[in-house]
């Protein structure tokens, strides 16, 4: 009889276990302050998520998988600052599509997903003005007078490039690539960012903003974001390379192309100078206008990759692996002509051997930085 | 008489018991039926089923990948896609077989368990240990090899879905290592794939 009871007891136990693991979602809060809306879905099992951000009108698109919904529709108005409203609908077997309707298009979010209990956060608020202060507070660290924020921007509307931003790659808990000897990436990449930024605001007087400048962790997302409410004229990247194969060697640049690799790069430009070609369109074609200024930083980030190419080999005497396209995190969101270079492998005991040496860091940075005056050049001869 | 009698209630109740008995061993009884029915019907031992894949690792100077082509063996139970890809996939990690292309190099660290693998509206999704991340080298180079040996080596093999998501314990992630933006699914690249793989019957073109 005590066993029957245990028997049943234990089915019982796995009926509720079970109902218990249909990824159902429960209730979402909604936290409204006057800097940032956070919407928090309660969830009874991790799930996995997709995020995209659409226009016209401005949302955010989240496929949470697995995940259930009972209802299988949801809605909660919220209409403060930043939310209209959220949207859940049960999209297919397993899988809940969100849709949280922005109020306005400028606007930064986060989606991270919390443990016990499970809960999904979004986190949209507007895109931090303090980084800017932040920024301009450390030049004057570094004994440059400059003025209040609000004088330096908006971004001087004078024509030519003003304004580069440079991004020692990796940085704090981010070691990024490790030599074999031990050589770190992100103290590879701060030297040569310093370097470089030294030699631009010498010799060609331009404003020169580092997304880091120190031996700190900035996320992806904060580089690009500083990137573009500085309004940088350049993005340069600073990356040392690495590889699974220790003999893998030499220099490549790269510019973001949803096209990838060496045939792609090759195949953006042909594309386009095709577009360039279909400039005298008929107006109201709006969204081709749109790709237009798309590929117009695509193209100058290609031509820019080509030349900063070819200087840096030039100067430091790697290999030439060549300019590549792929999508670059980094670069992706960069609102400016964006490169990422690879300056050599710290993978490779002979290159990293070579990364140590400052001489050879300032090599480098000599070769980046005539690569950019080329570009410049050209540029303002426009 | 009153002997009789007892004998009587002992048959009784021992009908009752086998009666009892009866219906509680009956479903048992019938299934071992069915199970000697299968073996004699079903032929004994069945040859495990054998496929030639195609996995795609490093050349060494990692501009490329180039294809090797592998028997695997599925277990006979294996009649699901996804289970087929997880096995493809083990066996990507497994590495080039160095005797036979002593040049090429894996593209994934050994250490990495495949989580789980699922297929939703043409695209396959790989769920990956946290390795694939933490014990990654690194590097541009590095990070578009692992992403592309992945990508290509599920496109190929199963040339149904076109787009592979690539997750670790779950979840999206912006990068493996800081570069290559990997929120969403990725479609085959023929580009990184070398148009010269080092010549030898294991090889074969990308």
């Amino acid at each position: 009889m005590k066993k029957i009871g245990l028997v049943l007891v234990l089915v019982l136990f796995a009926q509720a276990s079970q109902a218990y693991q249909n990824y159902s979602i429960g209730k979402i809060d909604v936290h409204s302050q006057s800097s940032r809306t956070q919407i928090i879905l309660k969830l009874s099992q991790g799930t996995g998520y997709v995020v995209k951000d659409l226009l016209n009108p401005p949302r955010i698109l989240l496929n949470l998988y697995p995940a259930n919904l009972t209802p299988p529709k949801r809605e909660v108005k919220i209409g403060d600052k930043f939310v209209k409203q959220v949207r859940l609908e049960r999209d297919s077997r397993n899988v809940v599509k969100v849709v949280v309707d922005l109020a306005k298009d400028k606007c930064v979010y986060d989606v991270f997903l919390l443990k016990d209990p499970y809960r999904l956060v979004i986190d949209i608020r507007k895109p931090e003005e303090d980084i800017i202060a932040g920024l301009l507070k450390r030049g004057t660290e570094e004994g440059k007078q400059l003025p209040h924020p609000s004088s330096v921007l908006p971004h001087p509307k004078k024509a030519g490039i003003q304004r580069i931003i440079l991004d020692p790659g990796h940085g704090g808990k981010d070691p990024g690539a490790i030599g074999p000897s031990g050589l770190k990436e992100k103290d590879v990449t701060l030297a040569i960012a310093k370097g470089l930024s030294a030699l631009l605001k010498r010799n060609l007087g331009v404003e020169v903003f580092l997304t880091r400048e120190d031996d700190e962790f900035v996320s992806l997302d904060r580089r690009i974001e500083i990137a573009n409410q500085l309004e940088g004229d350049i993005f340069v990247s600073i990356h040392a390379n690495a590889s699974w194969n220790y003999v893998a060697k030499g220099t490549e640049t790269f510019f973001n192309s949803r096209y990838i690799y060496g045939e792609g790069a090759r195949e953006v430009a042909i594309r386009e100078n095709s577009v360039a070609e279909a400039e005298k369109i008929p107006e109201g074609a709006k969204d081709i206008l749109l790709d237009l200024i798309q590929n117009q930083y695509r193209n100058e980030s290609n031509k820019l990759a080509h030349l900063v190419q070819r200087e840096l080999c030039h100067s430091c005497g790697l290999i030439d692996r060549g300019v590549k396209s792929a999508r670059f995190y980094v670069l992706r969101g960069a609102k400016m002509p964006a490169i990422l270079v690879e300056v050599g492998f710290i993978s490779n005991p002979w290159e990293e051997k070579k990364l140590r040496k400052n001489n050879f860091q300032l090599l480098i940075a000599k070769g980046i930085y005539q690569g950019l005056a080329k570009y410049i050049e050209s540029f303002n001869k426009k | 008489m009153a002997s009789g009698k007892k004998k009587a209630l002992v048959w009784v109740v021992v009908i009752i018991v086998a009666f009892v008995v009866g219906i509680f061993f009956a479903p048992l009884i019938r299934e071992r039926a069915y199970k000697i029915k299968e073996w004699i019907v079903k032929p004994p031992i069945l040859a495990p089923r054998t496929k030639i894949v195609k996995l795609y690792f490093a050349l060494p100077q990692g501009e490329y990948l180039t294809a090797q082509q592998r028997k695997i063996f599925l277990p006979r139970s294996t009649n699901e896609e996804n289970k087929e890809m997880k096995i493809v996939l083990e066996e990507l990690i497994k590495g080039p077989k160095k005797n036979k292309s002593k040049d090429l190099s894996l593209t994934i660290p050994p250490e990495t368990k495949i989580r789980a693998v699922y297929t939703r509206d043409g695209t396959i999704y790989v769920d990956f240990s946290s390795s694939l991340k933490e014990k990654h080298p690194g590097g541009a180079t590095g990070e578009l090899l692992t992403i592309y040996s992945i990508v290509n080596t599920l496109l190929d093999n199963f040339p149904s879905y076109s787009r592979v998501q690539i997750l670790i314990k779950g979840e999206p992630q912006a990068t493996l290592a800081g570069h290559i933006d990997i929120r969403h699914p990725l479609s085959r690249n023929s580009d990184i794939i070398s148009a010269h793989p080092p010549q030898s019957d294991q090889e074969v073109r990308g």
